[in-house]
Parts: structure tokens; C-alpha cells; sequence
């Protein structure tokens, strides 16, 4: 667009004149108006990559969560089974270390997955506009948690 | 179910059987799980809503169960496992076959009830499934398998959080737990599997027979409980 056109063009404190430009046969035109309403916008490349990844986790919520679940238990499992293979091994001080080291972490794992499962549902079903569920699962996490430092078992 | 058989069976500390036990219902929480939510067999937003019930409801149990006596409320539970049990034999709902969602009925009872596992939970250490189970298909209309993997799928939550608990306290028992961990998890995983083939009427029957041990237990613990206070 030709910004010397629409130099000095209206009075101030009028309505504001359409933008004169010039179209590909040389003739000075006026733009259409804009609608009133939303300003136009063209979502630049992270709004559209943000977009993106909200529809990949509505459209997989479920597989994500099964993933998670899956991930978790077999994880978990494998390191469980293998302090349980190392115990077969004659008792040195590295066998030993190596035994709590797979238990300490095939628990820690075990523990983690469904807690990561509830942020998962709440990161899915939020990202398919369903707040409403998103906050039960910020809920749930936070209820647990105050449950933990109070020391119930829930 | 694995407390009796590690403390009566291997002579087990309960103290160290009930950690034990809870992490085996993580572990089979999270392998059966993974593929009920696949297979759109869980329902998340319906378990969302009553694990927040759940949750309050065992935080308020674990408020109140100075308040109450154990073997009273381990006596009522008993009777409410086994009148569930008999409901659950007799019973031959015309959803059971139907995994379709529909819409659910009684909601608030739903809620009240979750609350209230999640209280007897806290007080007795038990999970919440034999009484979710029968809430959501005799109350709320979901059909059998949809119910019993949707509870599967919560109990996860809440017994994750009583092992935590536990291991905080120094009370798991890791070499105790490893091996049944392992065999949870190999169980669950079939067992997942399993489930679409079997008939929900045998399913049924199945759990109807666990929820008559589950009350068995109970009634004898909170029975003796009494008759040594009498």
C-alpha cells in the first residue's frame, strides 16, 4: 500500500476515511471497509503451533493416558524384576547398592504414574475446552497432597 | 484379598503386609488401566469427579476416625459388602453387555457414596471398589465393565497416596513388596486383556465372590474386635 496516499486525508476528531490503494490496472481505490468486531489478525507461527498441539492432545487424550499408564507400569515392572533377578547373585556390597537402587526407583516410578495420569486427564480434557474436568483433576492432586502432609492415608 | 494370605500364609506383619498390598493395587491399577483407557472402557471424566469425592471423603474420614470406632464401622461395611454381593449375584441388568456411555443417573448420589468409600477407606484401610462398584451400576447405570474399570482406574490414585504415606513413614517393606509387584503386574496385564472376552455375568460372579471375602474378612475382624471389648 502507498502510504503517501493517504497522508493528511480526514479532520481530526471526524470518522476516519477508508485507506486509498492502488490496485494492479493503476487505479486509486478504496479498501473495503473493516467490519466492526474483532480486530483481524493473522496468528503468527506459535499461535498456530500452540493450535496445533491442542488438537493432537484432544484428538489422542486417551492414547496419551494410556501411554502414560503403560510406560509407567512396565518401567516400573522391569526394574522391580530385575532387583528381584539380582538377588539371586552372591551378596557383594555392589549387588546390594544395585538392589536398592532398582527398588528405590521401580517404587518412586510406580508412585508417579498415576499422579501423572491425573495431570495428564486435566492437561487433555482442558485442552479439549473441558475446564471443568481440568479443575477436578488440579483438585484431586491438591486434595492429595494436603492429605500427604497431614499424613492420612487417603 | 493379599493381606490374609501374607500375614495368615507366610506369617507376614500386617504392618508390612498392608504397604505391600496397597502398591500391588497401584501396580495393578496402572498395567490394567493403560488398556481399559485404550479401549475406552475407563470413563476419565466420570472418574475425575468421583476420585474428588473420594479424596474428600478419606481426608474427613481420616478427621473423624478418632471419633469412631473401627470394629463398628468394619461390622457395618461388612454387611453393606455382603448385601452388595447378593445384589450383584442376583441381579441381570440388560446394560450389562453395553459399553456405550449413556447418560448417568444420579450423580449426587454418586458423589455422596464416593465420599463415603473414601471415609471407610480412610478408616478401615480397604479400597473403595466394593462399594463404587455396585454405586455406579445399581445407581448411577453404568454397565458392569465400564464401573469396574473406571474404579480400578481411581483406586490408583488414592492407594499411591496411602503407600506414599507409609513409605514416609518408614513402613514399606520393599524386598517384601518386589516379587508381588512383578506377579501383579503380569496378572494385570492378561487379565486386561482378558476382560472384553469374558462374560459379564461370569465377571460379575467373580467379583460378587470377592466382595463376599472382602465382607468376611471385615465382619470377622470387627466381630472379634468386639466380642474382646465385651
Amino acid at each position: 500500500m502507498d502510504e503517501s496516499l493517504n497522508e493528511d486525508r480526514g479532520l481530526p476528531g471526524e470518522p476516519e476515511l477508508p485507506p486509498l490503494v492502488i490496485d494492479e490496472k493503476g487505479r486509486v481505490r478504496t479498501l473495503p471497509p473493516v467490519p466492526l468486531g474483532e480486530p483481524l489478525r493473522v496468528p503468527d507461527r506459535m499461535e498456530e503451533e500452540v493450535q496445533t498441539l491442542r488438537e493432537r492432545l484432544a484428538h489422542g487424550g486417551e492414547r496419551y493416558l494410556a501411554k502414560i499408564l503403560r510406560a509407567g507400569a512396565v518401567a516400573s515392572g522391569a526394574l522391580f524384576a530385575t532387583s528381584v533377578a539380582l538377588r539371586v547373585l552372591p551378596v557383594t556390597r555392589h549387588t546390594a547398592m544395585a538392589i536398592d537402587l532398582a527398588q528405590q526407583g521401580a517404587v518412586s516410578l510406580l508412585l508417579f504414574t498415576p499422579v501423572a495420569r491425573l495431570v495428564a486427564s486435566g492437561v487433555v480434557l482442558g485442552a479439549k475446552g473441558e475446564w471443568r474436568y481440568a479443575l477436578y483433576a488440579a483438585g484431586v492432586i491438591g486434595l492429595l497432597g494436603l492429605a500427604l502432609g497431614a499424613g492420612f492415608n487417603a | 484379598m493379599l493381606v490374609p494370605v501374607l500375614v495368615l500364609g507366610f506369617d507376614v506383619p500386617i504392618s508390612q503386609a498392608v504397604p505391600a498390598s496397597l502398591l500391588c493395587v497401584v501396580a495393578n491399577s496402572c498395567a490394567s488401566s493403560a488398556s481399559h483407557v485404550e479401549r475406552k472402557l475407563a470413563n476419565v471424566r466420570l472418574a475425575l469427579v468421583l476420585e474428588l469425592a473420594t479424596v474428600s471423603g478419606a481426608i474427613a474420614g481420616g478427621v473423624v476416625a478418632a471419633l469412631l470406632a473401627p470394629a463398628v464401622v468394619a461390622v457395618a461395611f461388612g454387611v453393606f459388602s455382603s448385601l452388595a454381593a447378593v445384589q450383584m449375584m442376583l441381579s441381570r441388568s440388560q446394560q450389562d453387555e453395553a459399553l456405550e456411555e449413556e447418560p448417568l443417573r444420579n450423580l449426587p448420589l454418586g458423589i455422596g457414596g464416593s465420599f463415603v468409600a473414601g471415609g471407610i477407606s480412610s478408616i478401615l484401610g480397604v479400597g473403595g471398589g466394593p462399594v463404587k462398584v455396585p454405586l455406579m451400576t445399581a445407581a448411577m447405570g453404568v454397565p458392569f465393565r465400564v464401573a469396574a474399570a473406571t474404579s480400578n482406574m481411581m483406586v490408583g490414585v488414592t492407594a499411591a497416596a496411602s503407600v506414599a504415606a507409609y513409605a514416609w513413614r518408614g513402613q514399606l517393606s520393599l524386598p517384601l513388596a518386589a516379587p508381588l509387584v512383578v506377579g501383579v503386574l503380569a496378572g494385570a496385564t492378561i487379565g486386561s486383556r482378558m476382560v472384553l472376552q469374558a462374560r459379564t455375568a461370569l465377571l460379575r460372579r467373580l467379583f460378587a465372590a470377592v466382595l463376599l471375602a472382602v465382607a468376611a474378612q471385615m465382619l470377622w475382624r470387627g466381630g472379634v474386635s468386639l466380642w474382646m471389648r465385651a
